[in-house]
């Protein structure tokens, strides 16, 4: 019977920080069959809405499922790409404006599976798992986040 | 037969946690069934779950089951 493989860590409680992507690149320089890495960050934006201002988002997710579909995710794209490693983080709970909510990180030996995988990766992730933000604005009015697409 | 409702995103204020309770044999019918603070509550539903698994409109409901309802995901 073949191994269940191991499901990564995907949430992270509250932003994702700079040093936390700094580490994680730097963890990689020891991997020198990697020529290319691709990384999109997701940062929340302060739109306004109504004449007011998004100050940050309160970010939910149904966790059980989301995971499951996180791992989905990852071997369909380890099926799909030739890449030497793949990293996602989602925050749940409060971002703010200008924080970072998304980090997906793909590393190959060439720069087309990077970027090909990376893009591929982030639309499913924004479609498929089940991840919901509360749009928290000034004055404490707040509306529901809406994906395009 | 009762069961729970859970609610997320939009549908926590459209809809809401609540216990369940009736003959409905399906979600469809539970959907039905259920008491709904907007009249447009049920059109946000974008995907079931029951006991943490996505399942089609007329999935089988059982006593106990905790039924999730959800709505157009919007992470990232």
């Amino acid at each position: 019977m073949e191994k269940e493989k191991k499901k990564h860590k995907v949430f992270i409680d509250g932003a994702i920080s700079p040093g936390f992507i700094a580490d994680s690149i730097a963890k990689h320089s020891g991997k020198t069959s990697i020529g290319a890495h691709d990384i999109f960050l997701g940062q929340v934006r302060a739109d306004t809405i109504d004449g007011k201002k998004v100050c940050a988002i309160d970010y939910t997710a149904h966790i059980e499922i989301a995971e499951d579909k996180f791992h989905e995710l990852r071997e369909d794209t380890f099926a799909r790409y030739q890449l030497t490693c793949m990293h996602i983080y989602h925050s749940l709970g409060t971002v703010k404006s200008g924080e970072i909510c998304l980090f997906v990180f793909v590393s190959s030996a060439h720069r087309e599976e990077a970027f090909n995988a990376c893009r591929y990766l982030v639309e499913r992730i924004k479609k498929e798992v089940p991840v919901w933000g509360k749009e928290l604005l000034e004055g404490d009015d707040y509306v529901w986040k809406e994906n395009r697409n | 037969m009762t069961v729970h409702i859970k609610c997320f995103g939009k549908l926590q204020d459209l809809i809401g946690d609540q216990v369940a309770e009736g003959n409905f044999t399906s979600v469809n019918e539970l959907m039905e069934a259920l008491k709904m603070k907007d009249a447009t509550a049920k059109r946000q539903v974008y995907c079931v779950a029951i006991n943490n698994q996505i399942v089609k409109p007329d999935a089988p409901v059982c006593h106990g089951d905790t039924v999730c309802l959800m709505p157009p995901f919007a992470g990232g």
